[in-house]
């Protein structure tokens, strides 16, 4: 065993390119996500406004729309017609229009209706943009109702209470701030780090094989010691990666974690060790390093979409339901996320692990194909 | 070599290799079925919630009356205390929880301004994002006839009462997407990022060929590129007519632009594309190289085009490392296109960039095969 992982370690040293799988470029792909949602809430989408009214009312709403940290109103048109074209072309994602005679129909009480086209082509956005409007013009029509019920009642807490009826609190459980980075960055870098383990081990095993230099590893000698002393290199790496993002995630940023990091860690390996043992059930079909990268390719590329994470996995139809299934990482997520959020004890994990060690089966055929291609 | 033996030699070396014919027709036809999998029942399902009622009054069960209402939300507990509802919340057993508070009536009777609690698991944000509609839109009905009831107390006429609650309201319309699908928020953009991938993959597996075995392959240069392109540009072309033609009618998914307009930004954009390819297939030293530098710029490619997380929150140095990919201005082209009824003059920039990377590709790759032919000529 450890001659063959000092062996690969000689291996991983003499090609650049594998040595870069293992280092630089788990570097900079995680540092790329975790860029691109770093700011972890969008803040100023530009909107589009379109004011029929002109009055102190519909400009103290534009105001107000514009107060909001998600909104900002970029530009204001003379008609919808004239708006439409770059809500068209995406330069907005939406565009509020303000009725004729809306200062006048609120005075009447005939309770005028503020109308807001939204690009729901970009879901996220429009979701956020639907929620932040709806919510301004809520909180904009309470403050007139509110003054209404004073002139009325002539006592604030009275008027107020007229306003309001019942308050709703709204909390987001685990995740309080609704922040994007923690939603999805600890989804997507676990799905990079599952390509990465993937993608090395056939490589590595590929090199050898190419290079015809399969006999050093596995002449006379126990196959099974063998074949994990050549994986261990990247068993090694890859815990690192994974455990340092899982410390740069819950300790170097300050999101919380409620269960236990063993736990995790224990998940961890038995994820590294399946993707290991899948990568390498597709290079011992046979033993041709660019037919199994194809294989690696359609099993660990289209993961992140099987994760029930964007998508809820009990609305997916049963093939993506299997395909789930059929994924280490969803069942790694469904435990980062149980104890990171839920703080699980291990009874509660136990499930996930055994699905995870179901995984390992596979070795199984691993050992045998590397024997009879060997003898 | 003439051109003609050029191009057969090139045809014969690229449908016999069988990764790149898997990646390049297999995959390209698999994965037009493969992706949408998940997002096939297009709306997310009703979600289980769990009410703890406990003030037990009549307007609490008018609540819950008004909460099983509503679509959204399917309550399929009742429990007693907040501590029982969040037990069941970290089973999995619901994914939210609306408690109605003891002496809610009488605060209600009080004009106290009793509160509703309403939480969500937010780990996942689309179940959060429906039960918190949901459960708004059943408390919001339970509200307006309070307040309703309260003016007619005053007696204000009903039809008045109806319209004074709230004085103005807002009306959302949905533009472009207005299910709000998932199929057809992600599936339209993912297909221009499959598109790309496969055909980088293929002709990075080609190059990395050529290079490793066919060191003897010494056609001028132009040839190599202008038999290479018309071969994956033909083929993609007709990829690209059936994912968006053929699977998006499979899917529903609208395409709004005019058969026409879609081909002339398909020319530059599978052009960029085969360029790009033929230039990163150069660069290889061997045909292992190609998938998994491809495999691993899928990710960034999607979330740094700006449809699933807004460009106004992405760095900018990466929006322009971005705009170096054909797939992102290609994803916004088509979407405004396509999806958003966009006419061809909002989209210049989009092709104008994307005939920028045809000339920038095909200047590099007509560098990097002209320096492997003097490398390889004169060992």
């Amino acid at each position: 065993m450890i001659k063959a992982f000092l062996l690969e370690l000689k291996e991983i040293k003499s090609s650049f390119f594998l040595l870069s799988l293992l280092t630089w470029i788990p570097l900079l792909s995680f540092t790329l996500i975790i860029a691109i949602f770093y700011k972890g809430v969008a803040l100023n989408l530009p909107v589009g406004v379109v004011d029929n009214d002109k009055t102190k009312l519909s400009r103290m709403l534009l105001s107000q729309i514009n107060t909001n940290q998600t909104l900002l109103i970029k530009k204001s048109y003379l008609s919808l017609k004239e708006a439409k074209k770059d809500l068209n072309s995406a330069k907005i994602y939406a565009v509020v229009v303000i009725p004729n005679h809306f200062y006048k129909n609120t005075i009447n009480k005939k309770q005028p209706k503020i109308t807001a086209f939204i690009n729901t082509q970009y879901l996220l956005i429009g979701k956020m943009i639907k929620s932040a409007l709806s919510s301004t013009i809520m909180q904009s029509s309470g403050a007139v109702d509110f003054i209404n019920n004073l002139i009325k009642t002539k006592e604030a807490h009275l008027a107020m209470a007229k306003t309001k009826v019942i308050n709703t609190q709204i909390t987001p459980f685990f995740n309080s701030y609704l922040n994007y980075f923690l939603f999805l960055v600890s989804a997507i870098v676990p799905t990079l780090w599952q390509i990465l383990i993937s993608v090395s081990i056939v490589f590595g095993f590929g090199k050898t094989f190419k290079e015809k230099k399969e006999n050093l590893f596995f002449e006379k000698t126990n196959i099974i010691s063998a074949t994990i002393g050549k994986t261990l290199p990247y068993t090694i790496v890859f815990m690192l990666w994974g455990s340092f993002f899982i410390f740069y995630m819950y300790v170097y940023e300050p999101w919380s974690f409620k269960g236990s990091f063993s736990i995790v860690f224990l998940a961890m390996l038995l994820t590294l060790l399946a993707y290991e043992g899948v990568a390498l059930l597709f290079f011992t079909l046979n033993f041709h390093t660019t037919r199994a990268l194809s294989l690696t390719a359609l099993y660990t590329a289209p993961a992140f979409a099987f994760l029930g994470i964007t998508f809820p996995v009990s609305s997916m139809g049963e093939f993506a339901t299997f395909w789930h299934n059929i994924l280490p990482i969803s069942h790694y997520l469904k435990i980062q996320i149980a104890e990171a959020s839920y703080g699980s004890s291990i009874e509660a994990v136990l499930p996930h692990l055994k699905n995870l060690s179901l995984f390992l089966i596979v070795w199984a055929v691993v050992f045998l194909k590397i024997k009879r291609k060997i003898v | 070599m003439s051109f003609f033996e050029v191009l057969k030699f090139e045809f014969k070396s690229i449908f016999t290799n069988i990764p790149i014919v898997l990646t390049i027709v297999g995959g390209v036809i698999l994965y037009s079925f493969f992706y949408p999998q998940p997002y096939i029942n297009q709306v997310v399902k009703t979600l289980k919630v769990s009410v703890v009622d406990m003030d037990r009054s009549d307007i609490s069960r008018k609540i819950i009356f008004n909460l099983k209402a509503t679509p959204k939300l399917n309550v399929i507990r009742e429990d007693l205390s907040m501590n029982e509802a969040k037990k069941a919340l970290l089973k999995g057993e619901v994914k939210g929880i609306i408690l109605i508070p003891n002496n809610f009536k009488k605060d209600l009777s009080l004009l106290k301004t009793p509160t509703i609690f309403l939480g969500a698991d937010a780990n996942y944000f689309l179940v959060y994002g429906s039960v918190v509609e949901g459960a708004l839109s059943g408390i919001l009905t339970t509200k307006a006839t309070i307040k309703i009831s309260n003016l007619l107390l005053e007696n204000t006429p009903l039809e008045i009462a109806k319209k004074t609650y709230n004085p103005y309201t807002i009306n959302t319309i949905n533009l472009f997407n207005t299910d709000m699908s998932y199929t057809y928020y992600v599936i339209p953009a993912v297909f221009i990022l499959i598109l790309q991938q496969t055909m980088l993959v293929g002709l990075g597996i080609l190059g990395g060929f050529f290079n490793e075995y066919k060191k003897e392959y010494l056609a001028p240069v132009w040839m190599k590129i202008g038999a290479r392109s018309i071969i994956f540009f033909t083929l993609f072309f007709t990829h690209l007519t059936y994912y968006m033609g053929y699977a998006f009618e499979m899917y529903d998914i609208p395409h709004l632009s005019s058969a026409l307009h879609v081909a002339l930004l398909a020319i530059p954009f599978i052009l960029a594309v085969v360029f790009l390819g033929i230039f990163f297939g150069g660069l290889l030293k061997n045909q292992e190289i190609a998938t998994p530098i491809v495999l691993l710029t899928s990710l960034p490619l999607v979330f740094s085009a700006g449809f699933i997380w807004p460009k106004e929150a992405i760095p900018e140095f990466i929006t322009y490392l971005s705009l170096f990919f054909p797939s992102t201005p290609a994803m916004q082209g088509f979407l405004k296109l396509n999806q958003m009824g966009a006419n061809f003059d909002s989209i210049l920039l989009e092709f104008g960039l994307l005939w920028l990377q045809v000339l920038l590709y095909l200047s590099l790759s007509f560098f990097v095969l002209q320096w492997r032919a003097r490398r390889d000529s004169n060992p």
